[in-house]
């Protein structure tokens, strides 16, 4: 087996909470509308989102601000699923990483402030401070990076902890992505014009921008070596990772897709084998009129048109920081399972997307590779390749 | 949709796991049998591995990436105000006389000051680009509070008003990544860009992962800095105006090319757990997981320097790192965000002593160690605005 073997899984949606809530929501592709945003001041033409509810988080964490909330149920999950509980005689042998990706962080504790009519009691702190919430549930950590390149920043969390392990710089690392609704975030894009009234439908014709969800997604990542020593599951494999940037435009892509090519192809190289060995592709794909199109002749330029996608964010929504994340959980379930599940249905492919969605059945996962795709604003992009445990 | 995306495709023959088939599909890596591997883990090229790791570790993962160690700082370039000037005064600062009469005016502030410490640090050193392709040129920028303040603004504009009223040229800015990228824009630079947000130590994390990638092939020159914008609660913590840059190359790269640059560094961050440090195991695993990577970066060798705050994570970290040459000197409280200890490094590789221990910490946990290795002789004063 080449690679970091992925040992743990977590993972919260607007479909509840844990990988198996995930991947019934996943085999189910129920058409989900995005509810209001609970927030009396959200003034904004779509105030909507694919919200985690309440019921879904643990009662424990209430006094937690929101997206650590979401981390942290991920977090719990992955690590025991890893066999790492906080405290243990694992956890505290190894030497623990933390790469964490997030867009806006707590955001929402600035945006209560303002809301309340003032600014901090006491001391101001940064809204990214996610990370020390996970510190406190899992120790010292020996080394640790917040990435917050947007909607992109878990995946590139996650390369990072592939990264980190491969240098040898920590046994086992932690690699999370979260982000929960913000009404800054939220009110930019409507002031862009880029939420989609009706909800997330990538590569549908009639497609109006994006729409948000809440999220997080964890993965312990480990060497393969480590994980055997421990006697750990090895879930999938992460093959490689290929980080790119336009240097082209603030928010759109630059048309030709040269970098989002060129990142998908690093990630391929990384794994010593062609675009013929990928069995499916977890695109980016958020519903925006040109960044589908961009990504769909991308995906015809490395891999064809005859790779199954599966479309994670019309089921869940565009969940920013979290999204790659989240997506790699999904491509480890459908790793696990051998089964593409089937697309969200839309109600007519746009002919410029010329992508394969399976809508309605299953496919086969016809090979043992799973592409998955992060892109955000600025041009950061970055794609990954998960193999299964087979290697 | 079938695959011309034009129609429905049936179900394969055979395809799909239903729901129920779960778990038992993963597979199990039997332990290993025999010894236990070798504990000696990551160590910085050049330092001395003079205490094992607090935990074992089955080390370096073989034939894979080298272990993320020292950069050269070829240029250094710094956008911030005269020290005896409050951050909170911008008149410090006029974006057409350092950026140019267009293109530049409406950008959030730190962007600003971001562009202008870059284009000093390519100027400072010199003919650095010619060594690596545009794909290879990379940016590593930290940041805390580079778009606080927009946020701030934004926010209110909606909580008064409505979304129509923000402005259309200031709403993509709401990743705070965009600033970086617009710096990856100015340069024409697509390799990688990535943001950095760990409070107090984003800055000096930028050298680190500047490291990392340069051992994992992602890069051969990086931009890394810091860059922040005076916080909306000024009063409720130390405000931070400006920007620094560093031209980052690997020692290799630079040494054929006959840069010797300012110095050397090596950076660790570290995450203690903020609320965790009582008088538990926690605090002793800490402890040591400080010392160890202190001494990894030859804090007993070197005069060591810190920037700590009143928090138990500093207090922590004031006792834990060992100093070997003279009392732990004073470099000044932290600010709000993660620029403070990019300027005091940028210090250290332009005093003659530079050779030295930087450590800083926030009541957050997060900690950082830079080791500073200064050229021999090096005369350089970087530009600043």
């Amino acid at each position: 087996m080449t690679g970091v073997a992925i040992t743990g899984l977590g993972v919260v949606t607007c479909h509840g909470s844990g990988t198996r809530a995930l991947w019934d929501a996943m085999m189910a592709a129920p058409v989900t509308d995005p509810g209001p945003v609970p927030d009396p001041y959200a003034n904004m033409d779509v105030p909507v989102v694919q919200g985690v509810p309440d019921a879904h988080l643990p009662a424990e964490s209430q006094a937690l601000a929101r997206t650590s909330r979401l981390a942290l149920t991920a977090v719990d999950e992955a690590l025991a699923d890893a066999g790492l509980p906080p405290g243990g005689a694992a956890t505290a042998r190894s030497r623990i990483g933390l790469a964490l990706g997030t867009c806006m962080g707590d955001a929402g504790l600035h945006e209560q402030w303002r809301a309340d009519g003032g600014k901090p009691v006491a001391r101001f702190t940064s809204a990214l401070g996610v990370a020390s919430e996970i510190a406190d549930r899992l120790g010292p950590v020996s080394v640790a990076t917040t990435i917050s390149n947007a909607c992109a920043a878990g995946g590139f969390a996650l390369g990072a902890a592939a990264d980190l392990v491969r240098s040898g710089e920590a046994d086992v690392v932690l690699a999370v992505g979260a982000d929960a609704y913000s009404r800054v975030m939220l009110a930019c894009f409507n002031r862009m014009g880029a939420v989609d009234p009706v909800r997330c439908r990538p590569f549908d014709l009639h497609r109006r921008g994006t729409s948000f969800g809440e999220a997080a997604g964890a993965l312990v990542v480990e060497s393969a070596e480590h994980a055997r020593a421990r006697g750990a599951t090895v879930h999938a494999v992460l093959e490689g990772s290929g980080w790119t940037c336009d240097a082209y435009h603030l928010t759109a892509p630059e048309p030709e897709g040269t970098q989002i090519i060129r990142a998908m192809r690093a990630a391929l190289d990384a794994t010593g084998t062609d675009g013929d060995r990928i069995g499916c592709v977890l695109p980016h794909g958020t519903g925006t009129q040109l960044n589908d199109v961009v990504e769909s002749r991308a995906l015809n330029e490395v891999l064809g048109a005859d790779v199954p996608l599966y479309s994670l964010k019309a089921l869940i929504g565009h969940t920013g920081g979290a999204a790659a994340s989240v997506a790699a959980v999904a491509a480890a379930l459908i790793l696990r399972h051998r089964t593409v599940p089937p697309n969200v249905p839309i109600a007519q492919q746009d002919p410029e997307c010329r992508v394969w969605l399976p809508q309605g059945l299953t496919t086969p996962l016809g090979s043992d590779r799973i592409m998955v795709n992060g892109y955000a604003f600025g041009g950061n992009n970055v794609s990954l390749v998960l193999a299964g445990a087979g290697g | 949709m079938n695959r011309d995306g034009t129609g429905v495709v049936g179900r394969p023959p055979g395809a799909g796991a239903q729901a129920g088939q779960l778990d038992s599909l993963s597979a199990t890596v039997p332990p290993l049998a025999g010894p236990g591997r070798n504990g000696t883990g990551a160590r910085v090229p050049g330092s001395v591995d003079r205490v094992p790791g607090p935990v074992p570790s089955v080390g370096r993962v073989p034939g894979r990436m080298p272990p993320a160690g020292q950069v050269v700082v070829t240029g250094i370039g710094v956008c911030a105000p005269p020290v005896d000037r409050p951050a909170v005064d911008v008149a410090w600062f006029d974006v057409r006389s350092q950026l140019g009469r267009r293109g530049y005016k409406y950008l959030p502030a730190a962007c600003q000051y971001l562009l202008v410490a870059g284009r000093h640090a390519l100027d400072d050193a010199g003919d650095c680009l010619d060594g690596a392709a545009e794909e290879q040129r990379g940016v590593v920028v930290g940041t805390n509070n580079g778009v606080a303040a927009l946020h701030d603004e934004q926010d209110r504009t909606v909580i008064a008003e409505h979304a129509g009223e923000l402005s259309p040229v200031t709403a993509p800015f709401g990743a705070v990544n965009v600033l970086t990228s617009r710096l990856s824009m100015e340069h024409g630079f697509k390799g990688i860009s990535l943001t950095l947000t760990s409070p107090l130590v984003a800055g000096l994390e930028s050298v680190q992962v500047g490291a990392r990638a340069f051992a994992a092939g992602r890069s051969a020159l990086l931009l890394a800095g810091a860059m922040e914008q005076a916080v909306p609660a000024p009063e409720a913590a130390a405000p931070e105006e400006g920007a620094v840059v560093f031209v980052l190359e690997p020692p290799e790269q630079a040494a054929a090319r006959g840069a010797t640059g300012y110095g050397r560094c090596a950076v660790r961050t570290l995450l203690l757990p903020p609320h965790g440090l009582g008088a538990g195991p926690a605090r002793r695993r800490s402890a040591a997981v400080l010392r160890e990577a202190a001494l990894a970066l030859g804090a007993d060798q070197v005069p060591v320097y810190a920037l700590l705050d009143d928090s138990p994570v500093s207090e922590l970290v004031a006792g834990a790192v060992p100093a070997a040459v003279g009392p732990v000197r004073d470099a000044g409280p932290p600010a709000a965000g993660s620029l403070t200890p990019m300027l005091r490094l940028a210090d250290r590789l332009r005093t003659a002593d530079g050779d030295s221990l930087l450590v800083t910490a926030a009541g957050t946990g997060n900690v950082a160690m830079v080791r500073i290795w200064r050229t021999a002789g090096s005369t350089r004063r970087s530009a600043g605005c």
